[in-house]
């Protein structure tokens, strides 16, 4: 199969994927914790801050780099850019 | 229902083939206190979890583990794409080969194929929880085997990941049991 999806990501691109693999970790260990504490309001309002972070940075990164889930998918776009995305299997980021 | 992310939950970026290496952590993905077993296990148990905040827990614990199975999955990968034929006869890693190519396949170290017997629903809330919680050790346990046995920061990097959340699950899972 022609596959164009080989293509080395840019040092910026793996930067940013690197902040929303923190700021995803940080919701999932946070929403584990609240999963078996509803009431603590602290961490509540801890859980909903990084995940507005996470919201925002995700689509920043879907229109300069191309979507990492199919919410993030143009479904305006020209060609389907889900597609032709990196498999997270590659590697390749320093 | 699950949508899927096109990232990994840590990243592998290894960059030196080792055939030895990957065919020790290949049990994480299909050996019998594996992420796959990890997964299957709470996403099973669910249904029959009487408390629904404790099956909101097996959900969410259930579904990382799905993401750490494609870590290993993608350790493995990395570790065997670009193995010459030397590498793979010297390495022991020709049996598996035969049968597998360098496609990654659920197994243990041992070569035993991945097994629903390896983990229980049974259907009663304790009985489950407490078998949880002794799975996050077990798993803990076989993922500081592996790091004894591996010296690439690479592969170390995100081996003492995984182990770590076996320590937070494992926590989770006692609370929730409290709870029930």
């Amino acid at each position: 199969m022609n596959c164009d999806c080989q293509i080395a990501m840019t040092k910026e691109q793996c930067e940013m994927l690197h902040d929303i693999d923190i700021l995803c970790f940080t919701v999932i260990d946070m929403t584990l914790y609240t999963d078996t504490h509803p009431d603590d309001q602290k961490a509540l309002d801890f859980v909903r801050h990084y995940q507005k972070l996470l919201n925002s940075l995700k689509r920043e990164y879907a229109v300069k780099y191309g979507p990492l889930c199919l919410s993030d998918v143009d479904m305006y776009g020209t060609s389907w850019d889900w597609a032709k995305m990196p498999l997270p299997w590659e590697g390749g980021c320093e | 229902m699950w949508s899927y992310e096109r990232r990994l939950e840590y990243p592998v970026n290894i960059k030196k083939t080792d055939a030895k290496a990957a065919q020790v952590i290949i049990s994480q993905y299909g050996g019998p206190d594996g992420e796959l077993s990890a997964s299957m296990r709470y996403l099973s148990q669910r249904f029959a979890m009487p408390d629904r905040r404790v099956a909101g827990v097996l959900t969410d614990i259930g579904t990382e583990e799905l993401a750490h199975f494609e870590m290993i999955g993608a350790i493995v990968h990395q570790l065997t794409r670009d193995l010459s034929m030397e590498e793979i006869e010297a390495s022991g890693f020709a049996p598996y080969y035969v049968d597998h190519t360098v496609g990654v396949w659920p197994q243990a170290a041992g070569g035993i194929p991945f097994n629903a017997c390896e983990f229980q629903s049974k259907g009663d809330a304790v009985a489950d929880l407490v078998e949880d919680m002794a799975a996050e050790q077990k798993a803990r346990v076989t993922y500081e085997n592996i790091l004894r046995l591996i010296d690439d920061p690479d592969i170390i990097e995100p081996i003492r990941f995984l182990r770590q959340r076996e320590i937070n699950h494992f926590q989770r899972f006692g609370e929730a049991n409290r709870a029930e």
